[in-house]
């Protein structure tokens, strides 16, 4: 039995109001933000929460090479003569309990791609229930390594020690609210469908004909955060992508369009993309186009190759064949000046497929209504089940309005290969006839569990 | 491998078969309207008024409950005077979302329903 981290949180909260105790731990964020982590020393860790944290510290400590066998005392003494000595345990590998003589301000649990950046309101001399994000199966991964960040003499009955009126940046965010303090360019971000979840993307790629409507022949898990200056606006926007499913044998390419941006809107020096662990490399604009299009992947199947017979070359859309890691993705798209939220859209803006094949690059597959780009072939509208009336603004419908890709803003399990989304979720069908109405939460209750796929 | 092709080939045409049957029943169970498009998000309008002394603005950390814990949607920014107007993409079975207020003098916790497709709160 594991301890829940936000069970502890509210319980040690209760304290404080009981018992006024100084040490107890009260997290402003109870579940932590879970974001793409770039793993450095303690002091670049540090300095790394402090963009999401928005508080500055003057001590770091890491413990790395995480495993089951780590626990105890572990003391960090530093050149100015600080110590500190952080005690870790009930340790299994995956969740730990830690406590600490100096406060903390915010711990970084690493695990997978992501680290959780656990934030305390009040420094604190303990927790527990620590844990690393779930990746895209929905477990969390093993801790890889955590860091612990504070400042010397914290006193959790007084104001938080960087709580000083100062803007350091003079982008008119004091510092100790501002997450980029030292950037005036940036305060703060906006994410979807959160922090710490992806949606997922579900697409049929038999446009212009019906498909199975297993909503499986890709599956995406995607996180938008937007980051934003002083005037709400958007400086840069980071597109996390987990391809979670192919149930396809026809090969696809994954783009994103963001409709109403021009091309020469994107800062080309600074926009990039990262495939998994491989570096970093630059993300052109599709050429062609006026608006900005993002080709992320031009072969899904190359990406997402099993090396398994017929049906495990499917990537997990057949609950007995064996699971495969999902593929990440990050897009990091910088504006040449930033853009209000009217101007961006709202995520997860213009997601697409088309076909990776001779002259298939026009027979582009997007979420219902939304616009093709340029180089989508108008001659297919209309055609086979399609009904798109592009003088309507009706895009990818048949003649009963069935889509050809889903959207669902939580964590969601794709049906499994050849099971039909309205019987995987059997409200899905009273959604629809009630155009929306009731049962808005289908993708979250009365899942089918024998026909969607488990991770 | 002559048998095994008819194998497949028959088996092919069985999953044909019931493929097309399964298309047939289950897919007209869906009567989605010509105006429906499958929409799981909204922009909800949010206005934000806060007694804050001393010209100081706060910070609204907005996130959405769940039964798991609470998850940062986003951050933003009263003006000097406490008062914040702006939109929050929410998922549409959301029915409330929980404001952490941070400034100069307070740190604290409002869990504002939405009410009329809009988040308000005045004080």
């Amino acid at each position: 039995m594991h301890p829940v981290h936000k069970g502890f949180a509210l319980s040690a909260l209760a304290g404080v109001f009981a018992i006024g105790s100084a040490a107890m731990a009260s997290s402003v964020i109870p579940e932590p933000v879970a974001i793409p982590w770039q793993s450095g020393n303690a002091a670049f860790e540090c300095q790394e929460a402090t963009y999401t944290t928005g508080v500055s510290y003057a001590y770091s400590f890491k413990i790395d090479n995480w495993n089951s066998a780590i626990g105890g005392a572990y003391t960090a003494t530093f050149g100015d003569g600080h110590t500190n000595t952080i005690t870790i345990s009930n340790n299994d590998g995956t969740y730990f309990n830690w406590t600490a003589l100096n406060q903390m301000g915010v711990v970084i649990v690493k695990g997978g791609k992501a680290a959780s950046i656990f934030e305390y309101e009040r420094p604190v001399s303990m927790d527990a229930g620590l844990v690393s994000p779930n990746n895209a199966s929905g477990k969390p991964a093993a801790v890889s390594h955590a860091t612990f960040c504070w400042n010397a003499n914290a006193d959790a009955g007084a104001p938080p020690p960087n709580l000083v009126v100062t803007d350091s940046d003079s982008d008119g965010i004091v510092d100790n609210l501002d997450a980029f303090p030292l950037d005036s360019e940036r305060v703060a971000r906006r994410f979807y469908p959160n922090g710490s979840d992806y949606g997922y993307l579900a697409f049929e790629d038999n446009w212009p004909k019906k498909g199975d409507f297993d909503m499986n022949d890709l599956v995406v898990a995607y996180r938008a955060m937007e980051t934003l200056n002083a005037r709400n606006e958007v400086t840069n926007l980071k597109l996390v992508y987990e391809i979670a499913a192919r149930g396809a044998a026809n090969d696809n390419a994954f783009a994103v369009h963001l409709p109403g941006v021009a091309r020469d809107a994107i800062n080309p020096a600074l926009t990039t993309l990262k495939i998994q662990d491989q570096a970093s490399v630059p993300l052109p604009t599709e050429s062609g186009q006026s608006e900005a299009v993002f080709i992320l992947i031009t072969s899904v199947n190359t990406v997402t190759k099993t090396g398994l017979k017929w049906p495990c070359g499917f990537f997990n859309t057949v609950n007995k064949c064996p699971r495969s890691e999902p593929v990440l993705l990050v897009a990091d798209i910088h504006f040449q000046r930033p853009l209000s939220r009217a101007q961006l859209g709202a995520a997860p803006y213009n997601p697409f497929i088309y076909p990776n094949r001779y002259a298939g690059r026009g027979q582009e597959i997007h979420l219902v209504d939304h616009p093709p780009t340029a180089k989508a072939n108008p001659s297919l509208f209309g055609t086979e089940d399609d009904r798109s009336n592009p003088a309507e603004g009706r895009y990818y419908r048949t003649a009963d309005n069935l889509p050809w890709a889903l959207d669902v803003p939580e964590t969601w399990r794709h049906p499994a290969e050849w099971n039909d989304v309205t019987n995987a979720y059997s409200t899905f069908a009273t959604w629809t006839s009630s155009g929306g109405v009731t049962a808005a939460n289908w993708y979250v209750s009365t899942v089918n569990q024998g026909l969607v796929f488990q991770p | 491998m002559k048998r095994l092709n008819t194998t497949l080939l028959l088996a092919a045409l069985l999953t044909g078969g019931s493929y097309q049957a399964a298309l047939a029943t289950d897919t007209d169970e869906v009567e989605a309207g010509a105006d429906f498009r499958y929409e799981t998000a909204h922009l909800i309008p949010v206005e934000i008024k806060l007694a804050l002394p001393n010209d100081n603005l706060a910070s609204l950390s907005f996130y959405s409950q769940r039964e798991s814990g609470l998850r940062l949607l986003e951050t933003a920014f009263t003006d000097p005077l406490g008062h914040y107007l702006g939109q929050l993409q929410l998922p549409v079975h959301l029915s409330q979302v929980v404001v952490v207020v941070r400034a100069a003098n307070r740190q604290d916790t409002l869990t504002l329903p939405i009410s009329a497709g809009a988040i308000t709160y005045a004080e």
